[in-house]
């Protein structure tokens, strides 16, 4: 089935930005891979993020244009492709998407053909009951919601399982499905079948397990690891600093 | 780096390295709540006596506030002691104001500004806040309505016109950011980042006698600053490149010279910059782009 993996790197370092600047809004771009196979059926890896702003910078076409310019000049070097755009308001309970952001997802649409918009739910984060903090949409003509699964150990040995199991529509040949293993960035490529529909409700966005990115979110801002990350607009402000280069773990 | 912070990186306890960092941001109004919470603490529960009581009430104001963005049970307390202290003060009535606001309480909030401009109807604090609440609740509109008001009472308040502007750039309303951004303009003459936004919003706008004002104001805020003024630069490049690219058929002669003399002003100027820098991925990037564009 059509889906979109995340690493884990690429989304604590999202939310890592986000906790930098904590109230301000925070824009960054999402890199990665997109895989298609026999039948056509696409597999989108996101590897990694540069984080770009925290202002409203995003807002600003000459920004977004400079943004977007050195970045698919850096992933056409590393053979990644702008996969989509993170955003964390500095609102409360904002609305979900804003409109310049769709729009900066619509002109990567363009570009890749393919566009993934994640918005950073701070509410997902309170303490005590923390969670997954990402809300994801996809465009396909018009902006839809994806839902984000969180994959257990025991979620992903059972879910190989019922995988295995269904029966395929046109009896194709057994399809790999790359799914994110929980301890590191290795993909574990299992076995399974893929459905031949392309309906909505087949979309999904995966994501590793929940407790443990929960852990190490919290461990890596004890650390303050946050202080490592730096966007397009710390670049702009102290060009000695470099934005296209993260290293957190 | 600072020379207080890389002391306390090393010696954390070191409590007069703590009160310069905590007197410095003071000073700047900087918001660095995580340092001023890991430093300041400790510094108001264990050398308190160290500070002259001036000195420690303005320290426990400034972790209070820093509290309100990184732990408000420490800001809870340290409210309920400035309370204590200066039980009918202005300024602590304030403070108790922005502790509802950070809980989330905002009627409560409301309520203790509306008080206090009761007694003193033209205290500008208090009014800030009261649009500051209408932003924290998400409705823009309102906030711009309110902020507008305030602005009609205030008008040399930089910050204010830099928070309207922020505003109505989240609701694409470019025409009257323009506006916002020329009050700033006309308020700080000198100050290179408002001609850069200006230009950045003209850009946006997108038509050619607005990307050839965005390339004016790109000018300008070279002019008044070149050395450190790198982002201006790229603007400078990307609007140049825009015309070319876009507009060239709508140019005379003269014009399309113009623009391609400061195309290559800034694709030299950028390359120039880079060449001087170590090493990365950031430099690499730019100068394989600037390539490809030759």
């Amino acid at each position: 089935m059509p889906q979109f993996t995340i690493s884990n790197s690429t989304y604590l370092q999202l939310l890592l930005h986000a906790s930098k600047h904590f109230s301000e809004p925070v824009t960054g771009l999402l890199l990665g891979r997109k895989i298609t196979d026999v039948s056509s059926t696409s597999m989108i890896n996101i590897t990694s993020c540069v984080p770009l702003f925290h202002s409203n910078g995003f807002t600003l076409s000459s920004n977004v244009d400079l943004a977007l310019t050195l970045v698919s000049t850096y992933c056409e070097s590393k053979s990644l492709s702008i996969i989509g755009v993170y955003h964390s308001s500095s609102f409360n309970n904002s609305q979900d998407l804003p409109l310049a952001i769709k729009k900066i997802g619509e002109t990567i649409n363009k570009i890749t053909k393919t566009s993934v918009v994640l918005i950073i739910d701070d509410q997902k984060l309170k303490k005590g009951k923390e969670q997954i903090a990402i809300k994801a949409y996809c465009y396909r003509s018009k902006w839809i919601s994806v839902k984000v699964n969180s994959l257990s150990q025991k979620n992903f040995k059972q879910g190989i399982e019922e995988l295995s199991n269904e029966e395929s529509s046109s009896g194709e040949n057994e399809k790999e499905v790359v799914v994110i293993e929980e301890e590191e960035e290795e993909e574990k490529k299992e076995q399974g079948k893929t459905k031949n529909s392309k309906s909505v409700k087949d979309y999904e966005f995966q994501i590793g397990d929940e407790g443990m990115l929960v852990e190490k979110f919290k461990k890596l801002l004890l650390e303050e690891k946050f202080r490592q990350i730096i966007d397009l607009e710390d670049h702009l402000n102290n060009p000695e600093l470099d934005f296209l280069t993260q290293n957190i773990n | 780096m600072n020379k207080n912070l890389q002391i306390l990186k090393n010696k954390p306890n070191n409590w007069k390295a703590a009160r310069g960092l905590l007197r410095e941001y003071r000073e700047k109004q900087q918001r660095n709540s995580y340092e001023i919470m890991k430093y300041g603490l400790p510094l108001i529960k264990k050398n308190s006596k160290r500070l002259s009581k001036e000195e420690l009430f303005e320290v426990m104001e400034q972790v209070f506030l820093a509290g309100l963005d990184v732990n408000l049970e420490e800001s809870n307390a340290l409210l309920l002691k400035l309370q204590k202290q200066f039980p009918k003060s202005l300024r602590v009535t304030k403070l108790s104001g922005l502790f509802e606001e950070a809980m989330g309480h905002w009627k409560n909030a409301q309520i203790i500004y509306q008080s206090i401009l009761k007694d003193n109807p033209s205290d500008q604090i208090a009014q800030k806040r009261l649009v500051c609440i209408s932003k924290a609740q998400g409705n823009t509109k309102l906030t711009i309505q309110n902020l507008n008001k305030y602005l009609s009472h205030f008008q040399g308040d930089t910050e204010a016109w830099e928070e309207l502007l922020d505003l109505y750039l989240s609701q694409q309303c470019y025409s009257k950011a323009l506006f916002c951004c020329e009050e700033l303009i006309l308020a700080e003459p000198d100050n290179y980042q408002h001609h850069y936004q200006i230009a950045n919003i003209y850009y946006t706008i997108g038509k050619r006698s607005d990307l050839i004002k965005a390339r004016q104001y790109y000018a300008h805020s070279i002019k008044l600053l070149e050395e450190q003024n790198l982002k201006s630069f790229y603007g400078l490049y990307l609007t140049t490149n825009k015309l070319k690219t876009l507009f060239s058929r709508n140019l005379n002669q003269s014009e399309t010279q113009i623009n391609e003399q400061l195309l290559q002003f800034a694709k030299d100027k950028i390359k120039k910059f880079y060449l001087q820098k170590e090493d990365n991925n950031t430099k690499t990037t730019v100068l394989e782009l600037l390539e490809i564009d030759n």
